[in-house]
This record gives structure tokens, sequence and C-alpha cells, in this order.
């Protein structure tokens, strides 16, 4: 059942994206900007947690995510060590995709030239 | 007056470079067509240099000329600092003029070079431009490998590069005259639709050439549009009607006649390269068209300005052109 | 394009062999490796191409603009080339992410006390 919701969730979000890009003058630039805040922001009134566990990885491959993991290591960390905890806790969830991400594009960059 | 009536100008010899896709388009007639988009170059923006090299070499072993016999190298391309043209002219002993009108930059050329010749201040002159489909993605959109996505009036960047020699021994193609045009802004911002940004300012052009020559358009056979596109053209010939209440009946636009549709490059071509490229590959090689009139529409957007909110101006000049048989 | 992102989510699953929350980390690399190489090797746009935005929305689109940035600014050099432009595209996810996450953390700590 969780594979339906997953790909009914993230098929619906990439909808929306499209529906926005075609229609408006935004870059994809813009709508996962968006997408990351509104992320942030779900995490922060507790829906995103529900997705997550609704719709397995419909929510959790999403740039969506990235939002909600932010905002949970900022909360974790203030939780664990005040307000200091904010700044010390933002990145560690979301280091997995930042330091994979920046690790593989250097070593691939070393090996490959740009084609068409 | 924008127009100049010209007695004594005359090209030559050309040259024409087609890229990998522009190979396998619908035209024939490439002087030398080039399989990879780095020719033998270490980037993208040294192939176009070297692109441009080659044109010259060649244009000057066809006459048998050395630097001296040329009197002036006048050309431009869309990169920035037109370093693409500067850089190959430093392999040259030829005094240089660099010009920019974006994808107008061909037909600016032919002005220039044009009005040297007819004051007797110079005999031969090559005319040039190129561009690079990957060097133009790199400096005005996003990196090569990206997959933007791009709307059906998005044009693609041309990939060639041509040179000509004009001169005052008589030959069969003489230019007659040439318009310089005005910059018109539109307020578009939009860099996905070209079409609509130059279309104005090919009518206008189009417009003060036939006026200031006395001329209507069916006196021409063809009417060369550089690369407003599928749906650049269309802008144009209602556009015409509607502000000049004249029909454009014999229009072709460079842009959109390189590539066939199953090459899937949206509106067309684009890219200082593409006028002069089926001017040579087409126009010149049919017997029927001895009445020639081109005209080079331009964008003249910067990234940096766009990015600051600014709209888009846009330029055309036009170049009449008779094939004598 | 939905079509794009249960193939995601199979992956996912299919690592289950760790606990979940060690098998989404996983697969969230996984998914980054597998963009990141379909990038280089000159694939990736054309299927962004077909698929819109249903590869640039999930954590995919992130990796693909990261690679192709690194890879294409590569000949101007380690540090002007690759080291200024790596996030040229991605950087504005991650710096409003960021920023986001922070206020909405403060606002988190005045309305909770």
């Amino acid at each position: 059942m969780i594979y339906l919701y997953a790909f009914l969730f993230s098929g619906f979000v990439c909808m929306l994206g499209q529906i926005i890009l075609d229609n408006t003058k935004l870059t994809a630039g813009h709508i996962t900007t968006a997408l990351t805040i509104i992320g942030a922001f779900l995490s922060f009134i507790g829906v995103y947690p529900w997705l997550v566990n609704h719709v397995g990885g419909g929510a959790t491959t999403l740039i969506m995510n990235f939002g909600h993991l932010l905002y949970q290591g900022a909360a974790e960390g203030y939780k664990s060590a005040g307000l200091i905890g904010i700044f010390s806790g933002m990145l560690t969830k979301s280091s997995i995709a930042i330091t994979s991400a920046i690790v593989f594009s250097f070593i691939l960059s070393l090996f490959f030239n740009p084609k068409d | 007056m924008a127009s100049v009536k010209f007695d004594n100008v005359y090209l030559d010899s050309h040259f024409v470079i087609g890229g990998p896709k522009e190979k396998n388009g619908k035209l024939d007639n490439f002087d030398l067509t080039i399989d990879d988009y780095y020719y033998e170059s270490k980037t993208v923006e040294q192939a176009e240099v070297n692109m441009q090299k080659t044109v010259i070499n060649n244009l000057l072993s066809k006459k048998n000329y050395q630097d001296t016999d040329i009197d002036y190298l006048i050309g431009g391309d869309l990169l920035n600092q037109i370093c693409a043209t500067s850089y190959s002219a430093r392999n040259f002993a030829i005094p240089f003029i660099g010009v920019y009108a974006a994808c107008a930059t061909f037909p600016l050329s032919l002005f220039h070079g044009a009005n040297l010749i007819e004051s007797g201040n110079a005999h031969n002159i090559i005319c040039l431009t190129s561009s690079h489909s990957l060097s133009a993605e790199r400096q005005y959109r996003y990196p090569i490998e990206y997959g933007n996505t791009k709307p059906n009036t998005a044009t693609c960047t041309a990939t060639g590069a041509v040179g000509v020699i004009l001169t005052n021994q008589k030959t069969k193609i003489k230019i007659k005259s040439a318009t310089v045009g005005k910059v018109i802004d539109m307020g578009i911002k939009d860099v996905n639709h070209m079409g609509a940004v130059m279309a104005p300012a090919c009518a206008d052009t189009i417009y003060n050439h036939l006026k200031n020559m006395n001329k209507t358009p069916s006196e021409y056979d063809v009417i060369l549009s550089g690369d407003l596109g599928k749906v650049g053209v269309s802008i144009l010939k209602e556009y015409y009607e509607k502000v000049y209440n004249q029909k454009l009946l014999n229009v072709i636009d460079a842009g959109s006649s390189i590539y066939l549709d199953s090459q899937n490059m949206y509106a067309g071509g684009s890219g200082p390269v593409c006028l002069p490229m089926v001017l040579v590959c087409k126009i010149l090689q049919n017997p029927k068209y001895h009445r020639v009139l081109i005209v080079g529409t331009g964008s003249l957007h910067t990234p940096v300005l766009l990015n600051q909110s600014e709209t888009i101006p846009s330029v055309a000049h036009a170049v009449e052109i008779e094939v004598l048989s | 394009m939905g079509i794009i992102s249960e193939g995601l989510i199979n992956l996912y699953m299919m690592i289950f062999g760790y606990s979940r929350v060690d098998s989404m980390s996983v697969a969230c690399l996984t998914v980054i490796l597998i963009t990141s190489m379909l990038t280089a090797f000159g694939v990736f746009d054309n299927l962004v191409e077909k698929g819109k935005c249903g590869l640039i929305i999930p954590t995919t689109g992130f990796a693909h603009s990261m690679a192709s940035a690194t890879i294409d600014y590569k000949k101007d050099g380690f540090i002007k080339g690759i080291g200024s432009n790596a996030f040229k595209l991605a950087g504005s996810a991650i710096l409003y992410g960021v920023v986001a996450a922070f206020f909405f953390c403060i606002l988190g700590v005045v309305i909770n006390g």
C-alpha cells in the first residue's frame, strides 16, 4: 500500500512543480528552493514526519525532505544544547545528501568532460 | 539616413563550417563539417576560436592570398568580449575590427566592409562570424550537462563558422545596399521567446530599408531573416501586416531552415552563424534566387542586466544582395 | 514522472536489510551516486528533457545540478572553476533551506517558550 501512496504523493508534487514551471516565469531553481522552504515549514508544523510514515520513500526522495531534515536537525540541536544547538545541529541530518553530492561530483569531474 | 547604396562591392569567396547537428540537418554544401564539439581543442570556447581560424586560413588559401592582401578583418561572435573572434584574429596580421550585434553581427560586418570598399579605402575585406552551441549555453544559460527544460518557443544555438571575402573586383554576387537598424525594446523579459523579442526590430528595419530604397517586398525573390525561429516568423508576418499594412510573403527564416524536425531543436536554430550559413549553403546555391534581402536579427541581452529584471532590446540589420547571372 | 519516483522508492525498500533510518540514508546516497554518474555520462540531461519535473524535484535534481556544474567548470581549474561554481545551481536551495529552517526553529522556541 505504501508503494501506491509513495507513487501518488511524489507524482502529485512533481506534477504541481511541472504546472508551475510551464505556466509561470519561475525557473527550476525557484521551484526547488520554494519546495525546500515548504519542506522545512511542514516539518515545523509536524506534518512532514506524518507524511514520511505514511508515504515513505515518496516523501524522502523529494527536495522537500531536505528542508525537513534541516529543520529536524536544528530542532534536535535546540533540545540538546539550547540556542547554540540550532547552529550545531542544522546540517547533521542532511549531511549525507550534501557530502555525497559534493564528493561524487568532484570525483566524477576529474574524469569526465561535458558533452552535449 | 540609415540606408547606404553600393556600386562597387562584390562577394568573392566564402567558407562554411557546420557542426555535428547542422551536418545532419537540412543543409548541404558545407565546406567543412566537424563531428565533435571540441574540434581538436581543450575547451568549447577554444573550439570556436579554432573554427574561425580554419575559416580565415581557408579563405586566404582559396585565393592564394597572404595576410597583407586583406585590408581589414571584420567579425564578431556571441562570447564575452567577442573573444572567439579576437583570439582567432591574433593569428593573422590583418587589421581587426570587432563588431557585436548578437545574431545580426554578419550583416553589420558586411555593412562596415562594404562602406570601406565603396569609399576606396579598402580592396579586400574578410567578414566572418561564428557561434557554438555549447559555449553559448555555458555563457548565457546553464552548465552544458544540466538538463534545462525549454519551452517550445525557445531556439537552440547553432554551431558553425562562416567567412566571406568582400572585394571591389567584379564577381557574380553584388552587395547593392544595406540598412542599419535601430534598437527596439518591446519590454519582453523572456529569454525563451526570442522570436517575439526580435520580430518588431526585424519589421522596423525591413520597412525602413524598403522605404529608403523605394521598393516593395515582392521586388525581392526572398527575404532571409536570421533566427526568428518558427514562432518568430509568424509573429513577424502578423506584426508587419498590422503595423505597416503590407504582406511579407517571401520570408524564409534561416534558423528554421537548418534542422530537421526529427532533430528536436524546438523552434529552430539561433546564433550569428545561422544567417550566413543558410545564405551560403542554400540561397546562393539555388539559381532561382537573384534579388535577396538578408535581415540579421540580434537580441542584445546580457545575463547580468536580465537578472536585474531588465527587458531585452533587439536590433536588426539588412543587406541587399544581387546574384547576377 | 511518478514512475520515476516509484523506481526510487523500490530502491529504498530494497535496502531494507538495515534499519529503517539507515536504509533511508543509504537510499539517498545511492540516488545521488547514480544521478551524478548519469550526469557525467551525458545521459541525464536527455532524461530530464523527457521526465522534466519528475527528475528535477527529487534529490536527483539536486545531485544533477551539482554534478553538471562541477564537470562543466573543471577546465577553469580547481579553485576558480570547480571551487567557485560547484554550488552555482544548488546553492539557492541550501541557502534558503537553512535560513528557513533557522527561522522556523526560532519561531518554535518563541511559541513554545
